[in-house]
C-alpha cells in the first residue's frame, strides 16, 4: 500500500448450523477482506478481517452477519493504528 | 522466529478468537504483546440492558479503542457490532459544549434562537421557572424525565431530589416505554421486581422459547451464548415466536409467526395444555402457588375521554382482581382449546402442539426470554404474568436452566430506573410511595420530617407529555434521553406539550437531539466514560466503572447538573412550614445541604482514583464537590437495600464493585446470588422451604386468570395493515450515538419499511421505491424493503424507528396497558401508498 498506512484487523466469531458450515465457509471467503482460519466441528468459524480503510471493517462485519447460514457474527478482537511500520520484522 | 508486525497482530485476533469459541489453535498460541501505548481499563457497553463488559483503550485523554473483555462473564471477549465502534460515541461533530437558551435581544423567549449562556445563567432562568411553577400550582407543576440510561448515583440524585426536595412524584424514566409491563409483571406475581434467574441458564436450559424477543438483532451476545448451547448440545430446541420472521428464525426449531396480540391466547392455550395432559407440578403448585382472578375490559391507557375508555367497563379499576382456586382458573383457561387458538393466532396446530409439549414435558428444562414484544403491548402486564403462569405450573423457576427472564432494552434500566425507584409510584429497593411503612422509611434514611414524601403516584411518562399538553406541567427536565423521538403519537400529545407557550423545558443531553431541539434551555451533558459510573444489567448484575476521559468544553455530567442546581434553592421555597418546623436546624438551608451535604452523602472525602496498575483517574465531580460523591450517593442508596422493608436487596459495598466484573444481587456476606427464591442458592429461603417466594408476605407466587382481548387499534378498511415500530442490529434505540459513529450511520443510514412482496405489489410499490405511511395521527415516507433480514407477513409492517429523519412516533398511537402505563409499540393501523 502506498501513501500513509492504516492497518485494521479484526477477528470474528460465527457460528453457523454444522452441516452448513463449508458452505458458509465458502460463502464468507467471497466476501473481499475476510478470511476464515478455522471451522470447528460445532460449526464455530474463526474469521478475521483485514483491511487498510476503518470503514471497510463495518462493512464487511455487516455482510458477515448476513451472509446466508450466518447465525450469529460476534466481534472479538480489534486492532486499528497508523503510526507504525507495520512490515517491520519483530522477534517473538 | 522473525514474523511482521501485520502477521503478530493477525495471529493475536486469530488466537482471541479460538479463545472465544473454547478452541486452540496451536499456530496461533501467541502471547499478546505489549507494545501499546494505551490505557486500558473496564467499562459497561453504553448501549443495551445485556451489560457487557469492554475494555476501554485511552490515549491522551481520549478514548481511541473499545475490545471485549475476556474476563467478563457476560461477553467473554465478545462485543456486537455497536459495542466494537464505542469508541466513536463520544465524539460525534456536533457535541453541544456550551448551555443554549431560546433567546431574543438577550432575554429568554419561547420562540426564540438557541444562544449559548454560561452555566449560572442556565442555573437563573431554571431556577425562575422552577420556583414560578412550585409557588403557583406547587409540586405537581415540576417534572423530571429520566433514563434507563442514567448512572445508578444520576436515577438516585434525581429521584432525590424530586422526591424529596420538590416533594414532587412527577419523576419517570424512559423505562416505562420498556420495562414497565415487566415489573408490574412481576410485582403482581411474586411481589419483588426483576428476574429470579440469571444468564447461566443460557447454558443449563434444554429449550429456549424467544416471545417477541429479536436476540439476533438486540442482544446479539446473549444470542451467541444460546446459538452455541444449541448448536453444542444436539437435545437442545430453540421455538422463536414473533409477528414477522426475523433473524432468529433461522436457528428455530419450532418457527411461529402469530397474529398481533394472540400471544395472550397462546399462552393460556398451554396453560390449559399442560393442565388438560396432566403436566401441573401439583406439589409445587399446592405449596407454592395462590390463584386469583382479575379485572377484565380494562381499556387501554388512553385519555379518558377516549370512546375506548368510556366503553371499558374496568378502565377505572385495571388492577383489581379478587381471589380464586385452581379449578376456577382450569375451568378458565379450558376455553383456550386447539382448534380456538389456532384460528385466533393463525399458527399451524402442530407448531402450537410442540410448544406446548416443550413447557409440558417435566424433563425438559425450559428458559423463556421476551424483551419488547411482551412489554409494549396494551395487556403487557398480563401477558408477563402468563408466561410466569406455565413455569409456576410446571415448576419450571428458579432452578438452573428453568425460569422465565425478562431480557431489558437500556443499560440501566434495572440497575438505575427499576432499583433505584425512578418511577412515578417508587422509592428505592422495590418501595413505594402510596405505603406509609415504605415513606417513613425513605425519610428516616434521608433524615426528612415526617411527611415530606408525597403519598400520590406522580405523572408517569405518558401521562407528563399530555399534562405539559394540557398545561398541568410547567417546569420539565429531561435527563439522558431523547423521548420527543422516542414518545408515541408525536403531533398530537408530545410536540405540542413540548412547544407549550405555559411551560419550560430543559434538556440535557450530550448531542442536538430532537427533544434537545423542541427544549427551551438545552444543557450540555458529559457522557458514558467522561465521568465516573454505574449500571445493572438483566441478571441483577452491578457493574462500576472510572472516569476515563474529560468531557469537551462546558459538559457536565447528569449528576453534577442534578446537585448543583439544588444549591438554587432555599427549603423555605419549596417546603411548608409544618415540614420545617419539625426539623429546624433545616431553616435557611439549601436543598442542597439537606440532600447531599447531609453527613452521608459527603462523607467520603476527596482521594485519589487509581486502579491496581497504580493508573489515576479523574473524577471531576469529586472534585467540583470537593468529596467522593459517588461512593456517598451509592453507600446512602445501599441502606433501602440493607436495611428496607423488602429484603433481598443487599448490594456490595461501592469499593467491591470497582474490583469486580459485577456482582449479582442480593449479594450477602460478599456472594452474589444466581437464582432467587430457591433454598441451596438464595439465602433468604429458609431451610426446608425449598421455595419461598418472599418478595410476597406468604411466600407464594400467584396466578391470575386474566383473558384474550383484542387490540386497541386494529387494521380495518381504510387502515389495513399493521403497523410494528422496533430496532436494528446496528442502531440503538433513537440513534442519537448509533447515527453518530460514520461506519454504523453508512450501514443502515435510513430507515425501510418491511413488508411483503404481496402487500408492496398491490400497492403499485416495489423494493426500493418510496412509500407514503399514514395513521389516523400523521404521516411519512420511507423506501420499501420486501428482502432481507425481516419478512413480514402479509398485512403487517415493519418499520425501526432510530431514524431522526423519518420520525415513526408521528404514526404511532399512546395506548399503554392500563396496568403497567407502558405505551403499545407494535400496533396499531396503517395504510401505506406511493409516495
Amino acid at each position: 500500500m502506498d501513501g500513509e498506512k492504516f492497518m485494521n484487523i479484526s477477528g470474528v466469531l460465527v457460528h453457523t448450523i454444522p452441516e452448513q458450515a463449508d458452505e458458509v465457509k465458502t460463502r464468507l471467503m467471497e466476501i473481499p477482506c475476510v478470511e476464515v482460519h478455522a471451522v470447528t466441528e460445532n460449526g464455530r468459524l474463526i474469521v478475521t478481517i483485514e483491511d487498510d480503510d476503518e470503514k471497510v471493517v463495518a462493512d464487511r462485519a455487516l455482510n458477515i452477519h448476513q451472509c446466508e447460514g450466518v447465525i450469529s457474527a460476534a466481534m472479538v478482537y480489534q486492532y486499528g493504528n497508523d503510526d507504525e511500520d507495520f512490515e517491520e520484522k519483530m522477534s517473538i | 522466529m522473525k514474523i511482521t508486525r501485520r502477521e503478530f497482530i493477525k495471529a493475536n485476533a486469530i488466537a482471541a478468537t479460538a479463545a472465544a469459541a473454547g478452541v486452540t489453535l496451536p499456530q496461533t498460541a501467541i502471547a499478546a504483546g505489549g507494545r501499546d501505548k494505551i490505557r486500558w481499563d473496564k467499562a459497561v457497553c453504553r448501549f443495551c440492558g445485556t451489560g457487557c463488559s469492554v475494555l476501554v483503550g485511552t490515549q491522551n485523554d481520549r478514548v481511541v479503542a473499545t475490545q471485549g473483555d475476556p474476563d467478563a462473564p457476560v461477553n467473554r471477549g465478545l462485543n456486537c457490532i455497536k459495542g466494537y465502534f464505542l469508541s466513536k460515541i463520544m465524539y460525534g461533530k456536533d457535541r453541544l459544549t456550551k448551555p443554549l437558551l431560546r433567546m431574543t435581544d438577550g432575554e429568554y423567549d419561547k420562540e426564540g434562537d438557541f444562544t449559548p449562556i454560561s452555566w449560572d445563567q442556565a442555573f437563573d432562568i431554571m431556577a425562575e421557572k422552577f420556583k414560578e411553577a412550585l409557588k403557583e400550582k406547587g409540586p405537581s407543576a415540576v417534572g423530571m424525565f429520566g433514563s434507563g440510561q442514567w448512572t445508578v448515583w444520576e436515577g438516585y440524585a434525581g429521584l432525590k431530589l424530586m422526591k424529596a426536595g420538590f416533594r414532587s412524584n412527577n419523576i419517570d424514566p424512559n423505562a416505562r416505554h420498556c420495562m414497565a409491563s415487566a415489573v408490574a409483571g412481576f410485582m403482581r406475581t411474586f411481589g419483588a421486581d426483576e428476574p429470579m434467574g440469571c444468564y447461566d441458564d443460557l447454558e443449563y436450559a434444554d429449550a429456549f422459547v424467544l416471545w417477541g424477543a429479536n436476540m439476533s438483532e438486540m442482544h446479539p451476545i446473549l444470542w451467541s451464548r444460546l446459538t452455541d448451547r444449541r448448536l453444542t448440545a444436539s437435545h437442545v430446541k430453540v421455538a422463536v415466536l414473533s409477528t414477522f420472521k426475523n433473524r432468529n428464525f433461522d436457528l428455530a426449531d419450532i418457527p411461529i409467526v402469530f397474529k398481533p396480540q394472540t400471544d395472550l391466547a397462546i399462552l393460556n392455550y398451554i396453560a390449559n395444555y399442560i393442565i388438560q395432559s396432566g403436566n401441573v407440578n401439583e406439589e409445587f403448585v399446592k405449596k407454592h402457588v395462590n390463584f386469583r382472578i382479575g379485572n377484565t375490559d380494562i381499556g387501554y391507557g388512553l385519555r379518558p375521554e377516549d370512546p375506548r375508555e368510556q366503553a371499558a367497563e374496568n378502565a377505572k379499576k385495571a388492577g383489581g382482581s379478587k381471589s380464586a382456586t385452581f379449578e376456577e382458573y382450569k375451568k378458565f383457561v379450558a376455553e383456550y382449546t386447539l382448534d380456538y387458538v389456532h384460528e385466533l393466532s393463525g399458527v399451524p396446530k402442530d407448531r402450537l402442539e410442540a410448544l406446548a409439549k416443550l413447557y409440558a414435558d417435566p424433563k425438559i428444562k425450559v428458559t423463556s426470554y421476551w424483551t419488547m414484544g411482551f412489554n409494549q403491548h396494551t395487556r403487557g402486564t398480563w401477558v408477563n404474568q402468563m408466561c410466569y403462569h406455565i413455569h409456576l405450573l410446571t415448576g419450571k423457576i428458579s432452578e438452573p436452566g428453568n425460569g422465565p427472564f425478562s431480557l431489558t432494552g437500556q443499560p440501566s434500566a434495572c440497575g438505575t430506573a427499576r432499583e433505584v425507584g425512578t418511577f412515578a409510584h417508587r422509592l428505592p429497593a422495590d418501595l413505594v410511595v402510596k405505603k406509609k411503612e415504605h415513606r417513613d422509611f425513605s425519610e428516616k434514611i434521608w433524615k426528612l420530617p415526617q411527611g415530606t414524601i408525597e403519598p400520590k403516584p406522580g405523572y408517569h411518562a405518558v401521562l407528563q407529555n399530555r399534562m405539559l399538553k394540557d398545561g398541568k406541567l410547567n417546569a420539565y427536565w429531561v435527563q439522558c434521553t431523547n423521548n420527543v423521538q422516542a414518545a408515541a403519537n408525536l403531533n398530537e400529545e408530545t410536540l405540542p406539550g413540548y412547544r407549550n407557550p405555559d411551560n419550560f423545558i430543559v434538556v440535557s443531553d450530550p448531542y442536538p437531539t430532537v427533544t434537545a431541539l423542541s427544549a427551551d434551555l438545552i444543557l450540555p451533558t458529559a457522557m458514558w466514560t467522561e465521568k465516573e459510573g454505574a449500571y445493572g444489567n438483566a441478571e441483577r448484575r452491578s457493574q462500576f466503572w472510572r472516569q476515563q476521559v474529560k468531557a469537551p468544553g462546558e459538559s457536565k455530567s447528569d449528576l453534577w447538573q442534578t446537585v448543583e442546581f439544588s444549591k438554587r434553592f432555599k427549603v423555605e421555597e419549596v417546603w411548608p412550614e409544618e415540614l420545617i418546623a419539625q426539623k429546624p436546624e433545616y431553616r435557611g438551608k439549601t436543598l442542597y445541604d439537606i440532600l447531599f451535604a447531609n453527613g452521608q452523602v459527603d462523607k467520603y472525602p476527596k482521594q485519589e482514583v487509581k486502579d491496581s496498575a497504580g493508573n489515576v483517574y479523574h473524577n471531576d465531580e469529586m472534585e467540583d464537590f470537593g468529596y467522593y460523591i459517588q461512593k456517598g450517593l451509592y453507600e446512602e442508596y445501599r441502606l433501602f437495600g440493607l436495611h428496607g422493608p423488602k429484603k433481598g436487596h443487599e448490594l456490595a459495598t461501592f469499593d467491591q464493585y470497582h474490583q469486580s466484573r459485577g456482582l449479582r444481587w442480593p449479594v450477602i456476606d460478599g456472594k452474589e446470588t444466581l437464582w432467587r427464591y430457591r433454598e441451596g442458592y438464595d439465602p433468604h429461603v429458609e431451610k426446608g422451604a425449598e421455595i419461598q417466594f418472599y418478595g410476597n408476605p406468604d411466600g407464594k407466587a400467584k396466578i391470575f386468570a386474566l383473558p384474550y382481548e383484542p387490540a386497541a387499534e386494529e387494521p380495518d378498511d381504510e387502515y389495513d395493515l399493521w403497523l410494528v415500530t422496533g430496532r436494528v442490529l446496528e442502531h440503538w434505540h433513537s440513534g442519537s450515538m448509533t447515527r453518530r459513529v460514520p461506519e454504523l450511520y453508512r450501514a443502515f443510514p435510513d430507515a425501510v419499511v418491511f413488508m411483503h412482496r404481496k402487500d408492496a405489489k398491490r400497492r403499485g410499490l416495489r423494493r426500493g421505491m418510496t412509500a407514503k405511511l399514514k395513521t389516523r395521527r400523521g404521516e411519512i415516507t420511507a423506501k420499501v424493503e420486501t428482502r432481507g433480514r425481516n419478512r413480514p407477513p402479509e398485512g403487517l409492517v415493519f418499520i425501526p424507528w432510530f431514524d431522526a429523519s423519518r420520525l415513526v412516533n408521528k404514526l404511532t398511537l399512546d395506548a399503554t396497558c392500563p396496568i403497567s402505563k407502558e405505551t403499545d409499540y407494535k400496533k396499531c393501523a396503517v395504510k401505506i401508498e406511493r409516495g
